[in-house]
């Protein structure tokens, strides 16, 4: 799981415009195990949330868990034509379940979601009740 | 309302003439039907206008490439999607570009459908052998695939088997291939093929790859879709293979060796004795805790240790760099050529009995072949190994010691530079004893002729220098 993260940690860094010292940060120094390095930095900056994705630009766009590259140009190709939906993004292949508290659209608000204390618990695998004996 | 009737095969050119005349009247998708089994007529119809409308109908590129796949589907919406999409890209040029429109999206995985389907024909499309009436080989196939793929499926044959004839025969029409032209005939039933002797070989090899402790069933199943089944041959083993995996995997591991390799109890036996490594009192002690040294990696290719021999009480010391092939096979330092040419030396110089040993106790190879070809020590195994030369010297106290070659006025003395200027002088080792610093018999044996006689002459000096030396501190 480590290496995976590493991996994970290391295209956010080639391709998605992270910086070191922000995924590294997150977590004093080491990633979260429980969720990947995006979501967990999105976690941490929930100030920058949730982002229009009618008017936000590549790089905000770039650091919305469950938004890849692809989904990315996707989004700004469609722009093009006219406003985005919330079916529309379902369409163009992006992760709702875990973009849906961070971004905002014409026909979808995150709410109190973005801010909530239980949001991190909604991603993160529940807790096992390991055995006794 | 206007009526398209699209044939079996060959219906892209008829579709594509069809839109485009329909396009260019402006003529809207709603008042459209695309028919491919041409029949039953709920509405009164007409057929298409003869001649292109005033509109110039543009489409964009890669939008014929796209309508030839996604033609194929057998979903009876795909000509008048489409052709939905043509009209609409008249108007608006940025809608079939769209991610996100729902038009393109539905047409994108029709395409996607059926490029899986033709993939699936070039992977599960069985050949038999047919009698051959020519020169050239004779093969026959039944196929049954999803979508009208067998045009957009069979050029792919064409090029993989053309130097064979052969027909596939699908429900909705035959390819044939022969003399190297490919034609596309109306649907027959099904042909009667012969049983081919190669599908028996092919089951066996097929039964035999299966790895029952890898069961995957929807890895399985979405490789070789159910729907392919009926047509291939290795399915009929697959849900026997299925019925006695778990028996199988349970012979597998009944039959797992229980008993460790005889090698384990020796290695088991050098480690536990590595662990319990004290300081030696004596010498004998010093041997015995030196035969399981692990404090280097070359413990595990060599295969014993090879430590001095000799006489002990002589003051002399001979230092070697490490034992060669032989020395590792006997355990006896300076038993190979080079030490039959130190000891010829030492008999001409009349040295009589030294306590001869090796600066690393083990032999560092390079496996060629059957050879194992000397390697030199790196200075990490030197220092390493220093540990034990430190011992012999302190139990040894020799009054001199010859140190032989580079690596072996290295660990005596820490001082490793050159040694043509250093050979034939006394130095002092680290644990304050003289050296003598002279070649290694080896080095003599590799030198061309001449040069190797002369070193031979110099190392006799050094050892006829050595025996003045110690004769003059017994006489003193």
């Amino acid at each position: 799981m480590r290496e995976h993260r590493l991996y994970q940690a290391d295209w956010l860094i080639r391709f998605y415009g992270f910086e070191v010292d922000e995924l590294a940060g997150a977590a004093a120094g080491n990633l979260d195990l429980a969720v990947d390095p995006k979501l967990a930095w999105a976690l941490a900056n929930r100030e920058q949330f949730p982002v229009d994705v009618n008017r936000a630009g590549r790089e905000l766009l770039l650091r919305v868990p469950g938004f890849g590259t692809r989904t990315v140009n996707r989004i700004l190709a469609a722009r093009r034509s006219g406003t985005l939906r919330y079916g529309d993004l379902l369409r163009i292949g992006a992760l709702m379940n875990t973009a849906k508290p961070f971004v905002t659209m014409l026909d979808w608000s995150p709410g109190v979601l973005t801010d909530s204390d239980n949001l991190r618990a909604r991603f993160a695998a529940p807790p096992e009740q390991l055995s006794l004996f | 309302m206007y009526r398209v009737a699209l044939p079996l095969l060959g219906f892209l050119p008829v579709w594509r003439d069809a839109a485009r005349r329909l396009a260019s009247h402006e003529i809207p998708p709603h008042q459209v039907a695309w028919d491919r089994n041409a029949g039953h007529e709920l509405f009164a119809s007409k057929h298409p206008p003869e001649t292109e409308g005033p509109t110039q109908v543009t489409a964009p590129s890669g939008f014929l490439t796209l309508s030839k796949t996604v033609l194929c589907h057998n979903d009876s919406a795909a000509p008048a999607l489409l052709y939905t999409a043509l009209h609409r890209h008249q108007t608006d040029r940025r809608a079939l570009s769209n991610p996100a429109d729902a038009l393109s999206h539905r047409i994108e995985r029709l395409s996607k459908a059926v490029r899986r389907d033709i993939h699936k024909m070039h992977a599960f499309v069985r050949f038999r052998e047919l009698p051959r009436n020519g020169h050239r080989r004779r093969f026959g196939a039944w196929f049954e695939p999803e979508h009208h793929v067998l045009e957009a499926g069979t050029p792919f044959f064409a090029k993989r088997f053309a130097d064979m004839d052969w027909t596939i025969a699908t429900p909705v029409g035959v390819a044939r291939f022969e003399d190297g032209n490919l034609s596309y005939l109306a649907p027959a039933p099904p042909p009667d093929l012969p049983t081919d002797a190669s599908e028996a070989l092919w089951g066996t090899y097929f039964a035999n790859i299966f790895n029952p402790a890898r069961i995957h069933l929807q890895a399985m199943r979405s490789e070789m879709p159910l729907k392919y089944w009926k047509n291939l041959p290795e399915t009929q083993l697959i849900p026997e293979m299925l019925k006695n995996a778990e028996s199988r995997v349970k012979s597998m591991r009944a039959a797992l060796p229980s008993e460790p390799p005889a090698r384990a109890s020796r290695i088991l036996k050098r480690n536990q004795a590595s662990e319990t490594e004290m300081s030696p009192t004596n010498l004998a002690e010093a041997k015995a805790q030196a035969a399981a040294c692990r404090r280097c990696d070359l413990c595990e290719a060599a295969s014993q240790t090879v430590w001095g021999s000799g006489d002990s009480a002589s003051g002399l010391m001979i230092v070697g760099e490490q034992p060669g092939d032989a020395e590792d096979l006997c355990g006896q330092p300076f038993v190979g050529p080079a030490g039959q040419l130190l000891h010829s030396e030492m008999d001409e110089a009349e040295i009589g009995a030294a306590w001869l040993t090796n600066a690393v106790k083990h032999f560092k190879y390079r496996q060629r072949g059957k050879r194992r070809i000397h390697q030199a020590p790196n200075r990490q195994e030197i220092v390493h190994c220093r540990w034990w030369l430190d011992y012999e010297r302190r139990f040894l106290v020799p009054r001199l010691t010859v140190a032989l070659g580079a690596s072996a006025a290295f660990a005596l003395t820490g001082d490793d530079s050159p040694m043509e200027i250093r050979r034939g002088t006394i130095e002092t080792a680290r644990d304050g004893g003289p050296v003598l610093i002279t070649w290694h018999p080896s080095y003599i044996l590799r030198l061309p002729s001449k040069a190797s006689a002369d070193a031979r002459e110099q190392l006799r000096d050094d050892l006829v220098r050595a025996r003045t030396i110690l004769g003059n501190q017994s006489v003193s």
